[in-house]
């Protein structure tokens, strides 16, 4: 469902999204779309030898996730105007993580800045970021 | 012979033409469980005033890969230790216009910044890449900026 700029206000927080059980099988089939050659998305026995407790879901991935929470705020992908993540921790597959946002700026023209966190059930902080859509006005 | 990190700064990656298919955005949008069908049909992205099939905003980083070198290529010269582990530290895109599937676009790319650290993990180096994203009309698409952290 998308929202208007008018129904918005600073400080506001954004509808989370949570994403159950992240499946390792995932991180092996995006690591073969995109040619990641890095065995922590898919090779069992390395990341054992590592010290991981299971697969690495990749950066871009969590970024998506947080992405996705974004996107539930307008109708269009066409909407985002720039998204910002720093990776603070790993997610491992089998996880669940959840993502939370607050509204930090109306910024005009529709445009609004919120702030991303993404953490895991074990109350990890793993990604930290920023990003803008434009909403609906008029 | 092994470069030395720091002599990759500003190292231009090469430059290139990447086009998105539908497969890659379609099965990006299910591993990263996006609910968004406009990444996966080109009418459902029409529906919302899409010209075409979405990119999924993410998958850009592959767009970036793709057409500028792997990372092993972006790094030649490097001893890469995959063992010691190399993670995706930062990643910023900026968009000026959405990303379809089956539109070509052109990638500049630059090593921007070296940066030797001491963690509680041990010594690393963090890697900065700056690029730029235009379309077939040299309009521009998006810029990015994106760290990796090489664990020694």
């Amino acid at each position: 469902m998308s929202m208007h700029y008018d129904e918005i206000t600073e400080g506001d927080q954004v509808p989370e999204h949570t994403v159950t059980d992240v499946r390792g099988e995932h991180m092996q089939i995006v690591a073969a779309i995109i040619g990641d050659p890095n065995p922590i998305h898919f090779d069992l026995r390395q990341i054992k030898e590592m010290g991981h407790k299971g697969l690495v879901n990749q950066g871009g991935v969590t970024m998506s996730y947080a992405t996705q929470a974004l996107l539930k705020l307008v109708d269009s992908p066409a909407a985002l105007k720039s998204m910002n993540a720093r990776m603070l921790d790993n997610v491992y597959e089998g996880e669940t993580v959840t993502v939370r946002g607050t509204v930090t700026e109306k910024a005009g023209e529709g445009i609004v800045h919120i702030d991303i966190q993404v953490e895991t059930d074990d109350e990890r902080v793993v990604l930290d970021g920023s990003g803008s859509v434009y909403l609906e006005t008029g | 012979m092994s470069t030395n990190p720091a002599d990759l700064e500003g190292r231009e990656l090469p430059s290139g033409r990447v086009t998105i298919p539908r497969w890659k955005a379609f099965l990006w949008a299910d591993a990263t469980r996006a609910e968004d069908d406009t990444f996966r049909y080109e009418e459902e992205a029409k529906a919302v005033g899409g010209e075409s099939q979405f990119v999924p905003p993410t998958l850009c980083i592959h767009l970036l890969n793709e057409a500028s070198g792997t990372v092993e290529e972006a790094l030649e010269g490097l001893n890469i230790n995959w063992e010691a582990g190399i993670y995706l530290g930062e990643l910023s895109f900026a968009f000026h216009q959405p990303v379809y599937v089956g539109e070509t676009y052109s990638v500049e790319g630059r090593i921007q910044s070296v940066e030797h650290k001491h963690g509680s993990e041990g010594e690393f180096d963090v890697v900065l890449f700056a690029y730029d994203v235009v379309d077939e009309d040299d309009e521009p698409v998006l810029e990015s900026i994106k760290n990796i952290i090489l664990m020694e």
